[in-house]
């Protein structure tokens, strides 16, 4: 299968009052041509850093100290592209936020137009009824009526729609989703998650969904990445990955899902710690200091993922020690 | 949920409201606003028609006249008739006063939003000047500036553009840098739309609300301080009627002839009000509680 995008040892560092942190610490990712690739892990640990670094949007103060962007070409080979250069064109991007993500004071026709505009020449009607079409795509009842309407008329669930519909005008190859169904209620939140996947099918897209939630990683994605605390510590296919992890840090995520049939007098599962400081990661293994089977040299761990079974990578130093446990509460 | 008519489409009227056409009801405050600027409006752009005689016509055999049938609100210490002056300074008054806002709103957007938007040295030039503008006394800023630039409509608005578009500025880019930050921007940017379609689409339109509210209470310290000016003697040509010289010419005749001057102010004080309900009713609609 070919890659689709590649991101190669990204860095990025944010100095702060004369501090240096570094909350995305040299991630790699590839995801291959009609896949999604599911980028799971707590808040902060740079999930959403490692987005806005592929798209060159990083805030103020925070810049890309390494790494490669690689970009499926039409001539079928990776290059190595520019984050600003491919706005428009090779990624789009699906924003966790469908209230703040549209602007209030414009029509919905004129936000996915302009898209479809800015990515290749047309002419206003065209790009208006590329919008209508686009609208009836992602499944917004009565494209037509809607095209009018502005986003505040609009429910959460079909301005995620028009969220979308304004990503996919101007044709990527890749979407970058970021949290896209966190601010929806569960019954929409299925909705667009089957909307993503028909998409994907139907046009071949590459999707990178970003999530802290893994029942929603289980139902999108086929590979998923684990991040802690700005690296990324386990990557593989997706069922592997859930059902029997290879690293500590995911096997509690996993088990850490809470289940309906749980007795009321059961506490929830939860990871013991709290995620470190980026200012101040632990050394070795970051998970160490939480991890339940750190042994002494996991403090003096190199991180490097190594793959243990078939395209299944952790970093973790002792994965036998969880093989040894039976994974209970997989979804 | 209000019933709209739709007899264009020719569907029923009792049809519930299109969520994609209904719009929030007028705020009472934003009608009575505009119909007393209307009142102003038309009586400016009818004076000839409404004026019962020439505003500048002298009859010094007649002057200081009470109010009759011939003379409305009598004549000034020139023979001059008053209802007319009163009538004709709507126009100087109106113009004058909404333009002075009107260009300062301009230029402190444009820098403002430069300021904002782009950031860096820019930006910094353009605060420090800000500054330095603001460091004076307004007042004694203006009056300065009128009496180096001498008398007429010109020298003031420019005279009140060189110095009001400062709080604009501050406004503008207060409001900018928010909405920099906020995700539509993030994906307009991400759609690969251009600087400037950004700066003019998204962010202006979306930075502009507390602009406009604040303009109309710039019109009436603008239309105010104009009277001001004229009252001091300063600004425009003493033939030109203008509510402030009226009142400040009438004053030397308070104690009988009291409507010179008390007439041309309480005039200032009903467009003041109409302004202040509009921007009053624009602030309800806007914030979206209309």
């Amino acid at each position: 299968m070919t890659t689709a995008l590649e991101v190669r040892n990204l860095s990025v560092e944010i100095t702060r009052h004369g501090h240096t942190i570094r909350p995305v610490d040299d991630v790699s990712l590839s995801v291959d041509a009609g896949d999604c690739l599911g980028l799971v892990g707590e808040s902060g640990a740079g999930k959403s850093m490692t987005l806005k670094a592929i798209l060159g949007l990083l805030p103020k103060g925070a810049r890309v100290t390494s790494g490669e962007l690689l970009l499926h070409t039409a001539e079928g080979t990776l290059a190595s592209i520019d984050p600003i250069s491919v706005r428009g064109h090779g990624i789009s991007m699906v924003f966790q936020e469908p209230m703040t993500a549209l602007n209030p004071t414009r029509r919905v026709v004129d936000i996915i137009a302009d898209g479809a505009r800015a990515h290749r020449d047309m002419s206003k009607s065209e790009a208006h009824e590329t919008a209508v079409r686009l609208l009836g795509e992602v499944g917004v009842p009565a494209p037509e009526r809607r095209a009018r309407a502005w986003p505040h008329q609009l429910s959460g669930g079909l301005r995620q729609r028009v969220m979308i519909a304004m990503a996919l005008a101007t044709e990527p190859d890749v979407l970058l989703c970021d949290e896209p169904t966190t601010a929806l209620d569960v019954t929409v939140q299925d909705q667009i998650l089957g909307l993503l996947d028909r998409i994907r099918r139907e046009r071949g897209l590459s999707i990178i969904f970003v999530t802290h939630d893994l029942a929603v990683i289980g139902q999108v994605a086929q590979e998923v990445a684990v991040m802690y605390a700005g690296r990324v510590v386990e990557t593989g296919p997706v069922r592997p990955v859930l059902d029997r992890s290879l690293h500590p840090y995911t096997n509690a995520l996993v088990t850490s899902i809470p289940h309906v049939d749980i007795g009321t007098d059961q506490r929830l599962r939860t990871i013991e710690g709290a995620p470190p400081d980026p200012a101040n990661f632990p050394p070795g293994c970051r998970f160490s200091p939480r991890c339940p089977f750190a042994q002494p040299d996991c403090t003096r761990a190199e991180h490097v993922l190594v793959e243990q079974a078939t395209d299944h990578r952790t970093a973790c130093i002792h994965p036998e020690a969880l093989a040894s446990i039976s994974v209970e509460g997989s979804p | 949920m209000k019933l709209r008519r739709r007899s264009r489409s020719g569907r029923l009227a009792v049809e519930p409201a299109d969520p994609v056409a209904a719009k929030p009801p007028v705020p009472t405050s934003l009608k009575i606003g505009a119909a007393i600027l209307g009142i102003f409006v038309v009586v400016a752009a009818f004076a000839p028609l409404i004026a019962t005689h020439d505003p500048a016509f002298q009859d010094l055999t007649d002057k200081l006249a009470s109010p009759s049938a011939e003379h409305w609100l009598g004549t000034d210490q020139l023979g001059r008739d008053a209802f007319s002056r009163l009538v004709y300074a709507a126009r100087t008054d109106l113009i004058v006063g909404f333009l002075a806002a009107l260009f300062p709103l301009i230029l402190g957007t444009t820098l403002g939003a430069i300021a904002g938007f782009f950031g860096g040295w820019v930006d910094t030039v353009i605060s420090r000047v800000a500054d330095a503008v603001q460091s004076f006394p307004v007042y004694v800023f203006l009056i300065a500036l009128v009496f180096v630039l001498g008398t007429g409509v010109m020298p003031i608005l420019v005279a009140f553009t060189a110095i009001a578009w400062v709080p604009y500025t501050r406004l503008i880019r207060t409001e900018i840098l928010r909405a920099k930050g906020l995700d539509y921007v993030a994906a307009a940017v991400v759609a690969g739309l251009p600087h400037r379609r950004i700066l003019f689409r998204h962010v202006l339109p979306n930075s502009v609300r507390q602009t406009v509210v604040y303009f109309m209470s710039d019109v009436i310290l603008a239309t105010v301080t104009l009277a001001t000016l004229s009252f001091l003697g300063l600004g425009l040509p003493v033939e030109q009627p203008e509510w402030g010289r009226m009142i400040s010419e009438g004053r030397t005749f308070l104690r009988n002839q009291w409507w010179l001057s008390t007439v041309p102010g309480l005039v200032i004080v009903a467009l003041g009000m109409g302004y202040a309900l509009i921007g009053d009713g624009l602030a309800q609609r806007l914030r979206g509680d209309g």
